[in-house]
């Protein structure tokens, strides 16, 4: 009776064809064979490199995460999705000939006129093409292109000078009530206190001049109003 | 604050959205501002954008110290930490995808810049120590021409023997 240990068979197993396998070499049967039978293989007390230990989780593979790429004709973005208003007609980057087809801002005469609803909503529509403008500009130091960043640097110029001349009107505006709230502490005739009318003049005297032809041409002037310390 | 209850008037700031290839598409990345915070922003991208957020994320980077640009007043060079630059990571209730990238860069004219930039790199390394010791660039371009001439001598196309124009007059 030997006392050979039993070791699984060497020679390469033969499937035929229609069988599952289309390998003819079993791997599993020559890991135990070729293990490294060194336990203390790699430990190094100079490097200070531990002992290998198997670990469980080793047995079982990572999934692969699944890749944009293959799945990208099945995604069907909403054409009406709210950060389409990051991009200028759902383009990443605009050529130089289209991002300098723009028009001047708006000048401080023309926003003096506008209410306050109107200028904050042109604020937050130079706002939106702002962001508009700055999503450009990452990409655009991204690709590296070649031109494009002066003609973007004007567009963006124009916008920001919109929302300077804003700004200038409200600023002024602000000004103008300010000087008015002073007048109206020393001037009689206003109240702002709330309880009564805002403006009752006491003064103000209304005469009309005789048109008869025999009256002489000499007649008193209709007393002024207050005069305005403006 | 309630969501939507506080009113700004007048923002003056801008937020950027960015590429990010490996990012799922239910998830989008934005450049803020330093001083705006994670609610901040799901408020402006609803109230501006419609746009409906699940989570929010957000990052601040550390910019490398660099040189100050040359300046007319003050030339003296200074080291100087940019500012940082803070990043959001927004979980949205919609996908969506980035728009793709240009596929041809002519109408931005890359070739023309290329060509120039190589142009200017090539004359300031003809300024270095030892650029004399490199074969210069014109003597390729003088093997060019030489190649270019004789293929024309060679054509027959090209003019090779003198002709006498001056004529002898019998006065």
């Amino acid at each position: 009776m030997s006392n050979h240990i039993l070791r699984p068979c060497l020679r390469a197993v033969t499937t035929p064809l229609n069988a599952t396998s289309f390998s003819t070499t079993a791997s599993s049967a020559f890991t135990r064979l070729n293990r490294d039978r060194s336990k203390l293989r790699g430990v190094s007390a100079l490097r200070r490199s531990p002992k290998k230990i198997a670990l469980a989780a080793a047995k079982f593979p990572l999934p692969e995460p699944v890749k944009l790429e293959d799945h990208k004709d099945k995604l069907e973005v909403n054409p009406d999705h709210g950060l389409w208003g990051f991009f200028a007609d759902k383009k990443a980057l605009p050529t130089p000939l289209e991002d300098s087809e723009h028009g001047r801002a708006w000048t401080v005469e023309e926003l003096r006129a506008k209410s306050w609803e109107d200028l904050h909503k042109l604020w937050w529509v130079c706002a939106k093409e702002l962001n508009i403008m700055l999503t450009q500009r990452i990409e655009r130091e991204r690709l590296k292109p070649g031109e494009g960043a002066h003609e973007a640097r004007r567009r963006a110029m124009q916008i920001k000078n919109t929302q300077r001349g804003i700004k200038h009107a409200l600023t002024e505006r602000y000004y103008a009530w300010q000087e008015a709230q002073a007048i109206a502490a020393t001037d009689p005739d206003v109240d702002l206190s709330g309880d009564r009318p805002a403006y009752s003049p006491k003064d103000f005297e209304e005469e009309t001049p005789d048109v008869s032809s025999t009256a002489p041409a000499q007649t008193p002037a209709p007393p002024m109003g207050k005069p305005t310390t403006l | 604050m309630k969501f939507g209850t506080k009113q700004v008037f007048l923002p003056n700031f801008s937020i950027g959205l960015l590429r990010k290839p490996h990012l799922p598409p239910n998830f989008v990345q934005f450049i803020v501002p330093l001083n705006l915070n994670k609610l901040d922003l799901k408020d402006y991208l609803y109230h501006a954008y419609g746009v409906e957020c699940l989570s929010v994320r957000s990052y601040i980077e550390q910019q490398k110290i660099q040189y100050s640009k040359p300046h007319l007043i003050n030339k003296r060079l200074e080291w100087y930490r940019p500012r940082a630059i803070k990043k959001m990571t927004v979980e949205l209730k919609e996908p969506f995808i980035y728009p793709e990238e240009p596929e041809n860069l002519a109408p931005w004219g890359k070739d023309r810049v290329e060509q120039a930039e190589k142009t200017n790199r090539e004359y300031q390394e003809g300024f270095s120590p030892d650029a004399k010791k490199k074969p210069s660039p014109v003597r390729s371009k003088l093997r060019d021409r030489m190649v270019y001439f004789e293929s024309m001598q060679n054509s027959g196309k090209v003019q090779t023997e003198s002709i006498e124009v001056e004529k002898e007059l019998n006065v």
